[in-house]
């Protein structure tokens, strides 16, 4: 496991590295280059759910905000589990199946929850 | 760990896995159940809890045979000292349940309640049974997240959101030191399986070493921070005080059986090769919490912050059977869970007993004159202090005698003076919840509420506590043998 190794083992994340870099900059560079310039206060203000951007941290929030990002983030993790899951699904057999109804239906018991707890109503 | 071939087989032994599959699927029912009912019949909750856990140490004990098996290609083994530390861990769980009975009462939501510590209580099971880093932060974190929850169950009560949000942030600190940790063992050796670790340590000579060393430092922290040891303690008294009492009692076994218990696997399986390396660093950890909770107890007066004290110093003693890193010392922290369980739960039953007519009942003043007004309390609350001190003849006696006697065996013979000085320092603050019972006079009226089971508690942990101080070797033999999965 010598530098030549490690250089071989990260090198594509040199690469992304650089093409992330670069994703990041061309928005910038590109309307700075092309697009028309028209200046203005408002643009350059902070934007946060309807909040004011620059007054008290001490104020009272939501908490359905937070609960409605829980959520999202749960059901949102579940499709980031179910892709990898479905593309390899000829491979992992029965019990991969077997094993992913059961992560389905541990998160169904938390919808039942959730919805049974009104955390699904804004009202 | 087998190598895996795809597609996956059905993995061998799954039998194993009954305990956990039915604590599982018992806290989804429980969590659904008390969405469905009516308020009169949320109680019911707490019965099927308990239930629960008598189902879950029955096929624990059927389930384990006198050879370790594993199960999930390897990453979850079961044997006597999983299945040990288990029962006292679902002991925990039942002790806690019961005192949470009356405590609970008026709370929404008991359902949940029962639920989390379902949870909780499946995430311990899973840490002692990891034979992995994987799955061992698995456990440790479903436990934490359950057991921060509980901590802040009263969410309208200021200081139990507060205790919940500094342990929260605290334990969340802890968890990232353990995986950075981690992460360093795993880049030295390219392994997570703890035998694994340690026969790449042992093999690698002194290659790589700080990497190691700053990986096992790290390890180390987190789960210091988990079982507060000094100097990773400082949230434990604001959680103690804050949590509702039936949560400090689980609390104060439940997660530092299972914080012990993985530790002994880490040290024996994965790091037998920086054993002068670990040791150098757990003796200071030991001479810390005990001079931190022996001494700081002394100016508590709200004795559950006093407890939370007496249990950073119990950890510390606890600690001196993993300096031993022999097997009389693994043994000897067994012996001591045990004990220390029994003086625990019966001593915070006591203390829930004394919450009355809108008084916490937490102070140590608030005890004062027990013994005129309810003899038998104030003899069993006087036997859990003699016990926790440490007095011949009680559990606690054998308890600090095994783990003293097993560190000065390997040889570290001032650290067992230190540890007997700092227990004839901590036995003060002890004896003096005995004086406040039996030798002051009453301040404010006393009116138990008189639930048999609560009763049945203090009672039996009475017993046990006196039973074992006359008769220690039943106890000392099923905890020898415990070990027998795991040196």
């Amino acid at each position: 496991m010598g530098a030549s190794y490690l250089a071989n083992e990260y090198a594509p994340i040199f690469v992304f590295i650089l093409i992330a870099l670069g994703m990041g900059a061309a928005p910038l560079v590109l309307t700075m280059l092309v697009a028309e310039q028209n200046p203005d206060d408002e643009k350059l203000s902070a934007y946060e759910c309807g909040f004011e951007a620059f007054e008290d941290a001490r104020m009272p929030f939501d908490v359905r905000f937070y609960l409605v990002a829980i959520l999202f983030v749960i059901f949102d993790l579940e499709t980031a589990f179910l892709f990898p899951w479905a593309v390899v699904l000829d491979q992992i057999g029965i019990f991969g199946f077997i094993e992913m109804m059961l992560f389905l239906v541990i998160l169904l018991v938390g919808y039942i929850y959730a919805w049974k707890k009104g955390a699904l109503q804004w009202e | 760990m087998a190598n895996v071939t795809f597609p996956f087989p059905f993995p061998a032994n799954m039998e194993i896995l009954l305990p956990e599959i039915i604590i599982a699927v018992m806290a989804m029912v429980i969590l659904l159940f008390d969405l469905f009912v009516s308020k009169e019949k949320k109680q019911i909750s707490a019965w099927l809890a308990i239930a629960t856990c008598i189902a879950a140490a029955i096929t624990t004990v059927n389930v384990t045979g006198s050879e370790s098996m594993m199960t999930f290609y390897g990453f979850f083994v079961q044997d006597y000292f999983a299945a040990f530390t288990k029962l006292l861990m679902l002991a925990a769980t039942v002790f806690g349940i019961i005192l949470s009975l009356d405590y609970m009462k008026e709370e929404t939501n008991i359902g949940e309640y029962y639920a989390l510590m379902l949870f909780a209580l499946l995430g311990m099971m899973l840490m002692v049974s990891a034979t992995n880093f994987i799955t061992m932060y698995l456990g440790v974190e479903l436990m934490a997240l359950s057991v921060y929850v509980l901590v802040g169950y009263q969410r309208d009560v200021l200081r139990s959101s507060e205790a919940a949000l500094k342990y929260f942030i605290l334990g969340s600190l802890s968890s990232g030191m353990l995986l950075y940790g981690i992460s360093f063992l795993y880049g030295t050796t390219g392994n997570f399986d703890f035998n694994l670790i340690g026969e790449a340590l042992a093999n690698s000579g002194d290659s790589a070493r700080t990497a190691t060393l700053v990986g096992m430092l790290f390890v180390l922290a987190g789960m210091a921070f988990k079982v507060s040891v000094a100097p990773f303690h400082m949230w434990t008294p604001d959680a103690y005080e804050g949590a509702p009492t039936p949560v400090t009692a689980f609390m104060s076994v439940g997660p530092k059986v299972a914080g012990f218990a993985i530790l002994m696997r880490i040290l024996v399986d994965a790091m037998p090769a920086l054993e002068h390396d670990y040791v150098t660093v757990l003796l200071w950890m030991a001479v810390l919490s005990l001079a931190v909770g022996n001494i700081a107890a002394i100016a508590q007066r709200n004795i559950k912050r006093m407890m939370a004290y007496s249990t950073i110093g119990h950890v510390g003693f606890v600690l001196l059977g993993l300096i031993a890193a022999s097997p009389e010392g693994y043994a000897a922290i067994l012996i001591y869970m045990t004990i220390y369980l029994f003086m625990t739960m019966g001593t915070f039953a006591i203390i829930i007993l004394m919450r009355r007519d809108g008084i916490q009942g937490e102070l140590l003043d608030d005890f004062a004159g027990m013994s005129k007004v309810r003899p038998g309390y104030a003899l069993a609350m006087g036997l859990m202090m003699f016990s926790l001190a440490g007095i011949p003849f009680l559990g606690g006696f054998w308890a600090k005698f095994a783990v003293i006697a097993a560190v000065i065996d390997a040889g570290h013979l001032y650290l067992g003076l230190a540890a007997i000085m700092f227990s004839a320092i901590g036995a003060f603050y002890y004896i003096r919840v005995v004086k406040y019972i039996y030798f002051d006079e009453e301040r404010v009226a006393f009116n138990f509420s008189d639930n048999v089971l609560m009763k049945a508690t203090v009672a039996l942990t009475s017993i046990i506590i006196v039973v074992i101080g006359v008769y220690p070797d039943p106890v000392m033999d099923v905890c020898r043998m415990a070990l027998a999965g795991l040196v």
